[in-house]
């Protein structure tokens, strides 16, 4: 073939990029982040998004019919819901009526009627579709799915993560180029019944081998970025995963690119079409080709039945038995106004805003609670939906206000703890970390801090060996000589006791954060720096000799013989020399923030949850984290807003800052004075027990002692009456505390499972309100933000970590089969990278069925969130003028918003044409009012039986 | 996307300006450096010898049917053009 130009090269891996741009990123399972599995196509409005992606994946985008009339039937979308969605989509319908055989019938009913009773749309289905599929349907090969399973077999080879015992060999050249020499001597080719010779001189770059691919396939030019779009579209949880390979090269492990990916996966088509089409009916590539734009060329005709029938239907639930052909006609005009294949967005539209009704029903008749002068405590925790139970059950216990908050505290930033040796990036996902913090032992519990890392560092080395020993051929047998003893009994204990076993490694783990360190928040001078780094190089030679109490002296001589070019085991083992001594200086002056910077972030951050006076003698600062056992997807159940991993080091930082009397100084020259007896204080929320940690007890004066243990003992209480709330959603019998100990439980808890609104404005707007956890609270007071500064990042950065969340719980519920990681029962960690069911095949997306469902009813309800505003309107829409990714959400119904400036003035909903109206709730039912919150699902638990396998049997069962 | 475009074309390096701020066919665009990089506009300036320039355009024309986007070439002096090679 003749040789491609670099034109013909750049054009097809722009190609590559614009056919991927359908699919989400997807990050390792270990940073698990919330995304929203339709981001590549945000821009477009909702229903559009679906209708493109689910004709590539075969979705179908929402709730099944039958499932969206279960829910009419048991209560939870009423009449007045329909008739209410029906005329927000056609305000064109509010009076309309036909003239049916003597009776007048309103528009409104007769489409509700069609609603409840009209016949089905048809199933959705995959279109357009690449070449071996199009080889499969027209001849019947059967060979896109072997194609898959060489494509899958690869990349779990390529991106394993240091778990393959033999990894594959030359991964630093990049996925293609590493596939390329070894793909010849890959027996798996005989299964496909191809040549070795056919994959011997593959081209040497990958953008060559789609080029030679696409030209043997027939492939015409106007035709390749679907194709391209529809092949990587057959594997979409890897080609997600590599596409986050593209996009962050600096965290992937090995280079990789949606281009290499097509290459591979072109080359197995091209060979494979070919062997199939040649002496069929298509007579090769090109015959097949001719049948393929034969059949894409037939245009479907609309059927004329399919339109009476739907009448039919309609004027027998209206109870008419016969009708003359003009009211037909008529009845199926007035049903024309509504597409078969739309009515599902209706059905969407009724049952999101009967909850939301509920909901601004609840916040309009709320009174709120008089301010005091002074409270007990103030506490600040993150808008995370769980942390509402948690707010609810504090101030009920005493005199406390409590604030909702991004839990990354607007720091953005990577840290390294002191016992890590890597550094965790803990803020969105979308935000590049501009800052370093890491952790140094206060003076004085240096040797403690250097016992501490001995300890960690033997552990982590002995689980290490453990599992190699485990995972190897000859190994396991000795190993279970060796090593039985202890792990049996231990095995034995956490199947026997998980709550004990559980109680047990909270307690470590709260003895290991009592350790006395500080987080590294102020800039250090070059001098600091210098001691800084010293410091930890002593650490290090200490742990490396495993001589914690090695006095402070003889460690520096070592330091500065190994720097001087002595002691050659530690110059190697710990890279002692002076020009990684020099790097490591310039690395920490980059550390941390300057006074100026942390008196803008102090300032930004009280008024973006407006703490800006009434300042309590003890404020709490709260992240959270969620401890379980022997779960792949703990980190989906971690903080979102600091990027899947636990916020507690983000609250620690924020205390650290707030409370230097430095920076108060700053905020007191910007208006706000924060009294010299107040204390911040550093907490952490584990959101699957509910147990509150509280960090660095050295910072607490002994003046605030007896506030500190009172607040202890009310965190506690609170905690354990959340706790027991929660046992009650939970299916089964097993307490949350016994569930986080677990290592057989598939659902340790519910996570962020029925979530439904976000809602920004002061606390009082939800102080004393039970909102069942479905509800993201930001705090937030408009008049402590005149330039809307606050508004704006609330909306671009949670609201997009929000909506992210939002969608995924969505589609891993409507569409579990494409958008969701199937049963946690099945699964299998790959590479660390994400899950396979069984042990092959395409990486799985989104959330596992365990964490939207109990057997084969739906726990979370799919629903578009609902931000809540109280706020100026002009602001909000001048916020929205100016940030492309608000238009996208509200005018393309990715999320629904309303917004009121004050308490007591009428909600207004936003249309997605950008206009306010009056929010106006359904007519209340005159038939019975489902209860909000489910009962104890009657199901079995399922970490203890088995589920049979898939959904959608029956629809939506409501779990009340 | 772009920048992998640039570096699969042989371009050496590119400088990238992000909270880029204008006004155009579909309203203003105001660039503010927020916390969220998915939403800001980005001027990327890459330069690169005339062998180069084809596949470089065939690339981004590529992308710009589908995306919104534009594009601005012209000749340009540089103090160190074995930088640019």
């Amino acid at each position: 073939m003749t040789k491609p130009s670099p034109a013909d090269r750049a054009r097809v891996r722009a190609q590559a990029g614009s056919a991927g741009q359908v699919l989400s990123s997807t990050w390792p399972i270990k940073t698990f982040v919330a995304v929203n599995p339709l981001g590549g196509v945000e821009n477009r409005p909702f229903e559009e998004a679906i209708d493109l992606v689910g004709g590539l994946l075969g979705l179908r985008g929402h709730l099944p019919l039958e499932s969206f009339r279960a829910l009419h039937t048991s209560g939870r979308v009423r009449d007045a819901d329909l008739d209410g969605a029906l005329l927000r989509r056609m305000p064109q319908l509010d009076g309309m009526t036909i003239e049916f055989d003597g009776r007048t019938v309103s528009g409104v009913e007769a489409l509700r009627s069609d609603l409840l009773h009209g016949p089905p749309a048809p199933a959705p289905a995959r279109r357009p579709r690449g070449a071996a599929e199009w080889c499969d349907e027209l001849l019947g090969a059967g060979v896109a799915p072997l194609v898959d399973e060489q494509v899958a077999k690869w990349c779990a080879a390529f991106f394993d993560n240091r778990q393959a015992r033999w990894p594959m060999p030359g991964r630093h050249l990049g996925l293609y180029r590493a596939w390329r020499p070894l793909v010849a001597h890959d027996p798996g080719l005989r299964r496909l019944r191809l040549a070795r010779e056919r994959f011997t001189g593959l081209p040497e770059r990958p953008e060559d081998a789609i080029l030679d691919a696409l030209t043997a396939l027939r492939i015409p030019d106007g035709e390749r970025r679907a194709e391209l779009r529809a092949q990587l579209a057959r594997t979409p949880g890897w080609a997600s995963h590599v596409k986050w390979c593209t996009e962050h090269p600096d965290q992937a492990p090995h280079p990789a690119d949606l281009v290499d990916l097509l290459a591979i996966r072109l080359t197995y088509e091209a060979a494979v079409v070919e062997a199939a089409a040649t002496g069929g009916p298509a007579d090769g590539t090109a015959g097949l080709r001719a049948l393929v734009q034969q059949r894409l060329a037939a245009v479907p005709v609309p059927d004329p039945a399919a339109r009476r029938a739907r009448a039919c239907a309609v004027a027998g639930a209206l109870g008419v038995a016969e009708a003359t052909s003009s009211s037909m006609g008529a009845l199926a005009e007035m049903l024309e106004r509504l597409p078969v294949s739309e009515r599902c967005w209706v059905w969407l539209d009724a049952y999101e805003w009967h909850y939301r009704d509920r909901l601004l029903v609840l916040l309009d008749r709320h009174a709120p609670p008089e301010r005091r002068e002074r409270v007990q405590a103030q506490a600040v925790f993150c808008i995370d939906a769980r942390s509402e139970g948690l707010r609810r059950h504090l101030e009920a216990r005493g005199p406390y206000e409590t604030f909702g908050f991004a839990g990354f505290y607007q720091l953005v930033i990577r840290y390294r703890a002191l016992y890590s040796t890597h550094d965790a990036r803990l803020c969105p996902v979308p935000v590049t970390p501009t800052k370093s913090i890491t952790e140094r032992p206060i003076p004085g519990s240096e040797i403690d801090a250097a016992r501490a890392i001995a300890v960690e560092r033997h552990a982590d080395a002995l689980v290490h060996a453990f599992h190699r020993a485990k995972d190897n051929l000859a190994s396991p047998f000795a190993l279970a000589e060796a090593a039985g003893w202890v792990a049996g009994p231990l095995a034995a204990a956490k199947t026997a006791a998980p709550e004990r076993f559980a109680r047990l490694r909270a307690r470590l783990a709260q003895r290991a954060e009592r350790r006395t360190t500080d987080p590294t928040v102020d800039t250090p001078t070059p001098h600091e720096a210098e001691a800084l780094v010293a410091e930890a190089e002593r650490q290090s030679i200490r742990a490396e000799l495993a001589r914690p109490e090695l006095p402070e002296d003889e460690c520096e001589t070592l330091r500065r013989r190994a720097l001087d070019g002595a002691e050659p085991r530690l110059r190697a083992a710990l890279d002692l020399t002076v020009e990684a001594h020099a790097a490591r200086v310039g690395r920490a002056l980059a550390l941390g923030y300057d006074l100026d910077e942390q008196v803008f972030w102090a300032q930004f951050a009280l008024r973006s949850f407006g703490l800006v006076d009434h300042f309590a003698r003890l404020v709490l600062l709260a992240g959270h984290g969620s401890r379980t056992e022997n779960n792949a997807y703990e980190a989906a159940l971690d903080c979102g807003a600091c990027g899947g991993q636990r916020g507690g080091p983000n609250a620690r930082i924020s205390c650290a800052m707030l409370n230097r009397p430095a920076v108060r100084a700053g905020l007191a020259e910007a208006g706000i004075h924060i009294p010299h007896d107040t204390v911040f204080i550093a907490a952490e929320h584990d959101t699957a027990t509910d147990r509150v940690t509280i960090f660095d007890h050295h910072t607490i004066p002994p003046t605030h002692l007896a506030e500190f243990e009172r607040l202890q003992i009310d965190l506690g209480a609170a905690g354990a009456a959340l706790a027991d709330e929660r046992h009650r959603r939970l299916p089964g019998r097993d307490h949350p505390h016994r569930r986080a100990g677990d290592w057989a439980q598939v659902r340790p808890e519910w996570g962020l499972a029925r979530h439904a609104a976000f809602i920004i404005g002061p606390g009082s707007m939800v102080s004393g309100l039970d909102l069942e956890t479905r509800t993201f609270l930001h705090s937030y007071d408009w008049r402590a933000d005149p330039d809307a500064t606050v508004l704006e990042t609330i909306l671009t950065a949670p609201g997009l970590v929000i909506q992210w969340i939002n969608a995924q719980y969505y589609f891993a519920t409507v569409d579990p089969d494409v958008l969701g990681a199937g049963d946690k029962t099945l699964h299998n960690v790959v590479g660390g990278v994400g899950v396979l069911q069984g042990h092959s095949g395409d990486l799985q997306l989104g959330l596992p069925w365990q964490s939207v469902a109990t057997g084969e009813q739906y726990y979370h309800e799919p629903m578009r969130a609902l931000y809540v505003v109280e706020a100026p309107l002009e602001r909000v829409e001048k916020l929205i003028a100016r940030n492309d990714m608000l238009k996208h959400y509200f005018n393309g119904g990715w999320i629904a918003l309303v917004g009121r400036e004050a308490p007591g003035e009428p909600w207004q909903r936003r249309t997605r044409a950008g206009d306010w109206e009056p929010w106006r709730p359904a007519p209340p039912s005159t038939t019975k009012e489902m209860p909000h919150e489910p009962r104890e699902p009657d199901t079995h638990d399922q970490s203890r039986g088995r589920r049979p396998r898939r959904r959608h049997r029956g629809g939506l069962q409501p779990a009340d | 996307m772009v920048s992998n475009l640039l570096t699969n074309s042989g371009v050496t390096g590119y400088t990238g300006l992000s909270g880029v701020s204008g006004f155009g066919h579909h309203g203003y665009h105001e660039g503010r450096l927020l916390f969220n990089d998915t939403d800001t506009p980005t001027l990327i300036i890459a330069v690169m010898p005339d062998s180069h320039v084809d596949a470089v355009l065939a690339g981004l024309l590529t992308l710009f049917e589908d995306r919104s986007g534009v594009m601005f070439v012209s000749d340009t002096y540089v103090s160190r053009p074995d930088y640019f090679r």
